[in-house]
Parts: structure tokens; sequence; C-alpha cells
């Protein structure tokens, strides 16, 4: 069955008609709006389960855009996961929004954007995919359309974002010059084959790309923004940006980085590793000095995509930097998601991003405090949470790589990270407020439970999502040598 | 007919530009106008490669159909978030919106 | 040998993208850079690409340009702030002159500069239709999505709300 065309079709039709339901429903539009974005992301959600469990490729109606791969249904399953929890957060963060109809209906748009990113293999398809994955996104930032943060958060997320499009198309216009296909494979074929004077196109196109792909990443220097974004947007929309389209940019940059690789792996591997060195640093450095929750967890996601592209540094070495990379994408999508939506639950009883509100909120918010503080440790690499495994792979994969000397920055970088993770935990439990206890929305705390059930399952027993990223790495790698 | 290397200096120098502006300029609509020139110049690099390959491609400009239908629908988006930052802040210096920092 | 027809337009294109980010006035601004797309549609023609170069100036010029033009009018305010600009300006020059030379330096020594456009390349329109509609369907629909998607968001944005 061709997942990603049926994924398309399922979440296309609601997306494209819920903002005319208002017209035919009126008042109780919102209920069936709400209902239908659930439902679809629900059927896709399975449909992609059982697309990757099944770990054998399947046919695609068209091979040449398309790969319906299980590492395309693995980062879709991801994305799709995360949405649908952003979205059924936003029943009580987004209520009495003028516009909330059209936000789950934009919300929908993005996650077609990301499941279409993930199975790409034309370079055509990865920007428009890019394309409709990020415009929503513009909007979503600046959803709070009388908040001027909101709106602020929107215009530099916009100006960034135009920037890295530009740039991407710009590189793969050289990338296509070159090879005379956008297809990844005839590039793979034909860069094979190609004479040693246009090597330093292939090298800016190779940059271009990376810059473009970047701040998706967000990896240095291309953060610059983003803890504006992260703080200024509805946070819901922030753990939509750092859980889920981060993960669909690591895909695309997957399939782009196996096809490049092969050309000049030693240099290339050897710069991303510092630039994964440095995003690492100065994610973890500069969280520590935040005084706001939504700057602090905007930091510490762009300490996390350095971890994630130790898994890229390491690909032609190794194939557990692959392995890794899945892992790690899975549990921090969850993660970061789950944390993103507690700090959101606060901000939306509290009115504040501050870390001052968070003193003593484990007496006034019992349950958000207890999933925040699961998540945080999560984050932290703290065992038996599932976070400490996949980081566990990932260094042992730089190790295994011949890159000692990142997975030792990456153990320190992590020790770093402990410590402002563990201050938001004081605060939360021994610091004393005097806030009256507040009803947390039924909705929202089931998802946050469901999460952190999620994470500790996940924790306890790796090997259920350690084995799928095997297999999937193996059979990826089987299709792609590097 | 001149070599390709010309149209590619074309879109090199457009590209230098474009960056150019997205250093240098404050207002929104001129970081706007910096965007819309680097797609430009994509753009020309596609049509250029497409017409100099040695098999025929007609990749290339269907490429830069859809290139420039995206960079419409960007302009689009980005046009209303600035209008709207008009609205709130009556006016679009980029580097004047400071509430987020700290 | 340079054609002077493709000196002239270039330099124009290139002439009317500058002038676009360093006119005093904002509208100025955004004639000239309708000016430097329309520099691109030239371009195109000598690529013979009459099919693009058409839609070049209906979408771009037709509708980019004149949409900013709009906002242009929206926007206004009765004195912009002084464009200070000491250093960033110095910055931008230097990494655009610095981009510039490495790029050129570089493609001047590859094979670039020998190859001739294959007269057979031109722009035919009954193949970019069939590519469209047989190989590239998806992507045409995918491109459909994201128009809907700047017409939902771009009205949502910038709707007004008396509240």
């Amino acid at each position: 069955m061709d997942t990603p065309l049926v994924v398309l079709i399922v979440l296309t039709s609601v997306a494209v008609t819920s903002p005319l339901y208002e017209m035919v429903f009126g008042k109780k539009s919102l209920k069936y709006v709400q209902y239908l974005t659930t439902l679809s992301l629900l059927v896709s959600l399975i449909l992609l389960i059982s697309s990757t469990l099944s770990l054998t490729p399947q046919e695609s109606t068209v091979p040449h855009l398309l790969r319906n791969d299980t590492l395309g249904s693995f980062f879709s399953l991801m994305v799709i996961l995360v949405t649908l929890f952003v979205s059924i957060t936003s029943f009580d963060y987004m209520k009495g929004n003028s516009n909330e109809r059209i936000y789950y209906s934009l919300l929908l748009f993005t996650a077609i954007g990301m499941t279409m990113l993930s199975f790409a293999v034309d370079l055509l398809v990865m920007f428009v995919a890019w394309e409709l994955m990020s415009l929503p996104t513009f909007i979503l930032a600046g959803y709070n359309k009388q908040d001027k943060l909101s709106n602020e958060a929107a215009v530099k997320f916009f100006i960034l974002g135009a920037l890295s499009s530009g740039i991407l198309l710009y590189g793969i216009s050289i990338m296509f010059g070159i090879t005379g296909s956008t297809n990844l494979d005839v590039i793979s074929q034909s860069l094979t084959s190609l004479s040693p004077d246009m090597l330093p196109f292939v090298i800016f196109s190779t940059i271009s790309i990376l810059a473009g792909l970047g701040l998706k990443l967000s990896i240095v220097p291309f953060h610059m923004w983003i803890p504006d974004t992260y703080e200024g947007s509805p946070t819901t929309v922030s753990a939509l940006l750092s859980a889920a389209t981060k993960k669909a940019g690591f895909a695309a940059a997957i399939r782009i980085f196996v096809v490049i690789f092969p050309l000049f792996y030693f240099d290339l591997s050897l710069a991303l590793s510092i630039v994964a060195l440095v995003t690492m640093t100065l994610g973890n450095l500069a969280a520590l000095t935040q005084k706001s929750i939504t700057r602090m967890l905007a930091y510490s996601s762009i300490a996390q995509a350095g971890y994630l592209l130790i898994g890229i540094v390491v690909l032609p070495y190794t194939d557990l930097g692959l392995t890794g990379l899945l892992y790690h994408s899975f549990n921090h999508a969850i993660l970061q998601a789950s944390a993103f939506l507690a700090v959101a639950l606060v901000r939306l009883k509290t009115s504040s991003s501050s870390l001052d509100s968070y003193n003593g909120l484990s007496k006034i918010m019992p349950i958000t405090s207890f999933c925040l503080a699961l998540s945080l440790l999560g984050l932290a690499g703290i065992p038996p949470l599932n976070g400490f495994w996949s980081k566990l792979i990932l260094f042992a994969a730089a190790v295994d790589g011949g890159y000692t000397w990142l997975a030792l920055a990456g153990l320190v970088n992590s020790a770093i990270s402990v410590a402002y993770y563990l201050l938001v935990i004081k605060r939360m439990y021994m610091d004393e407020t005097s806030i009256k206890a507040i009803k947390e929305p039924f909705m929202f705390i089931s998802i946050l439970v469901f999460a952190s059930a999620i994470i500790i399952v996940t924790g306890l027993l790796p090997n259920v999502i350690y084995d799928i990223a095997e297999d999937i790495t193996i059979s990826f790698l089987a299709n792609n040598p590097v | 007919m001149e070599p390709l290397i010309n149209y590619f200096i074309v879109s090199a120098a457009l590209l230098c530009v474009g960056i150019y502006g997205l250093i240098a300029k404050r207002n929104a609509i001129r970081l706007l106008f910096a965007v819309e020139i680097i797609i430009n110049a994509a753009i020309i690099n596609f049509v250029a490669f497409a017409r100099y390959h040695d098999t025929p491609l007609i990749t290339g400009q269907t490429f830069s159909l859809f290139a420039i239908a995206l960079a419409a629908t960007e302009a689009a988006v980005g046009l209303a978030i600035i209008v709207q930052a008009f609205r709130l802040n009556n006016d679009i210096d980029v580097l004047e919106l400071k509430k987020l920092r700290g | 040998m340079t054609d002077v027809v493709f000196l002239v337009v270039s330099l124009l294109t290139v002439f009317f993208a500058i002038l676009a980010l360093e006119s005093r006035e904002l509208v100025y601004g955004a004639v000239a850079l309708s000016l430097s797309f329309l520099g691109a549609a030239a371009l195109f023609i000598l690529l013979d690409s009459i099919f693009i170069a058409i839609f070049q100036v209906l979408v771009y010029v037709g509708s980019i340009a004149i949409l900013i033009v709009f906002v242009i009018m929206l926007v206004r305010r009765d004195k912009w702030a002084n464009v200070t600009g000491g250093n960033e300006r110095i910055l931008g020059i230097i990494a655009a002159v610095l981009l510039f030379s490495t790029i050129t330096y570089f493609s001047l020594s590859s094979s670039l500069t020998s190859q001739y456009p294959n007269p057979t390349a031109i722009s035919n329109f009954y193949e970019i239709g069939s590519q469209l509609i047989n190989d590239y369907w998806l992507i045409l629909q995918l491109t459909g999505l994201a128009l809907a998607v700047s017409i939902i968001g771009a009205l949502t944005m910038a709707k007004f709300e008396n509240r």
C-alpha cells in the first residue's frame, strides 16, 4: 500500500475543507474541525505504524519522487505523533483565539509537508514539501495576532525561513546543474563519474544546501532567531517547531548526505563534527543563563540538534550512527514535545514563562510538574529514561567512527545540561509558592500523561525502538551504500 | 553564444547582492527584496543549466515554474505578517523589534 | 565572445537589484525590483525559454511586485528611522564581495567556461506540459496545496479584527 499517498489524501481532505465548515455548520463547526483533525491524524498514525513495522520496502506509485521505505515512515510517524499531541493540547491552549478553526487546518498542512519531506527522494519534491511545511509555521508563529511578541517571532522566523528557502533552492540549482537531474539516485550515480574540476561546485552546493537545511535543524550558525521564535510564538507551536519540523529536516538531511558523502567524506565529516561540537556547546552554555523557560528549552533543543548531528557525522564510518540518529530522533521528539506542552499548560494557566513562576509548581499543578520533570530528566539523559539509551548509542557511534573527542564533548555537554534541567526541577519541587492549586484540563493532562508513559516504557524497554531503528538502518543502507 | 559560465556569474552576482541585503538592511520589506533576489538568482541558474546540458533537459524549466510559484506564495505570507507587524508597532524596522531579547 | 545584448541585460539586472536595496524611497525600490525581474525575464528569452519568461513576467512582475507595492502603500510612515547602517553595511559589502570573488575564481577555472548550448534543448511547451502531468503530477498537487496554505494563512494574518 502506498502509505505516503494515502496519508496525503487523508490529511489533505480534512485540511482543505476545514476552513469551510464554518459556513455550513456555524458555531458547532469548531468541534467538527477538532474531531476530524484528530481522527485524520490518528488514521495516518496507524497507517504509518503498520508501514514501519512491516519492515519491508513497499511499492510506491511515484518511485522517482517518493520512496515508500521504512526510514520515511519512521520519521513521518514521529512527526504525526507530535502533531497529534499538539493538536489535542491546542483544544485548550487555543481556546478563544479568533481564528481557531484555521489553526487546525494549518497544523494539518504542516503535517502533510513534513510527511512528504520524510519520504522524498527527489530534490524538487523536497523543496516543495519544505515550503509546504514552513509556510504554515510562519503564520502559526504569529497566531496570537494581538500579541506583539508573537508577531515579532513571526517576522523574525519568516525572514530567516525565507532566506533558508532561497539558499536551499540555490544549492539545489547548482546540484541540478552539475548532475543534470534532481532525483537523488541519478545524482548519486552521476556524482561518481564527475570530472574533478566540478568539485568546487559540489562543495558550494553542499554548503548551500546545508545552510538552507540548517535553519530547521537549528545548528550553529543558523540558530540566530530560534530562541526568539520559540519564546514569542504560542507554546504549542514551539512544540511543533522544535519536535517535529526539526525531525523532518533531519530526514531530508540523511537522504541528501548519504548521496553526497561518498565524494569527500573525510572533509565533510570533519567539518560537520566541528559544527556539531559548536552547536552542542553553545546551546548548553546559553541555556544555563536563561531566565525564561521557553528560551531555555529553545537553547536546549539547539544543543540536542548538535547531538543528533553526531549521527550524520559518523554516517560514512559506522552504521551505528544512523541507528543512534533514528533512535534519538524518536526519543527527542517525544521528550521535547512533552516538555514544551507542559510549559504550554503552565503558560496558559499562569500567563507567564519566566522561571520564577515555576517555584513550587509541584503543589499547584502536580501532574504537569511530574510530566515536565520526567521529560527534562529524559532530555538530560538520566537512566532509566529513554534519553539515556539513545544518547549512549550516539556517543558509542561517535567512538566507533573514530570521533572519540566528539563523544567526550557530548558527555561533557550532557553533564552541563543536567545542571539547568535540575534547576527547573528543584524550583518545582523544593521552592515555595503562595498560589492556590490550579485545575488541570483533562485532555491536556491525558496527552502529557500519555507522552510520559511512552518516555517511561521506552526507557525501561529500550529494545523496542532500538530494534526498529536498527532494522531501518540495515534496509536503508542496503539500498543506499555509503 | 556565450558560454555557460557567464550566466552562472550573473546568478552568483545576484546571490551576493541578496546576501548583502540580508546582512546590511533593517527594513523588513527590504529584507524581503533580498530574499526574492536570491530566489530569482536560483531560477536563472535552473533555466541556464537546463539549456546548456548535454542531453535535452526540460526538468530545469519545470522546476523553475514551481520555484516561481512558491516564491510568490512565500512573498504573500511574508507580506501579510509584515502588515500585521506594522499594525501593532507602527514600524517595520526589524532591529527595533527588541522585546524578545534577554 | 560575449554577446552585447547579454552583457547589457545582465548588467541592468544586477544594477536594478542593487538599486532595489539601496534606493532612498521604498517605492522606488519596488519599481527597481520589478525592473530587475524584467531583466531576468529577458535573460530567459536569451536562453530560448520563452514559456518561463512569460511565466516570470506574469507571476513575478505581475503579482509579487504589485503585491509589494500595495503593501508598501499600507505601511506608510511619514518619516522612516534614519538608515544609520555604518557597521552592517561594510560587513555586508565585504561579505558579498568576498563571496562573489571566491565563486568567480573557482568557476573560471572549471569546464563551464567552454560549455555551449545544446541546440535541441529549447523551451517546448508540449514537453513541459507532459512532464507536469506525467512525471511531476504529485509536485503539482503539493504546489496547489502550498498556494492554498498561502491564501488561508495570509488572509488569517492580514484580516482586520476590531477587538
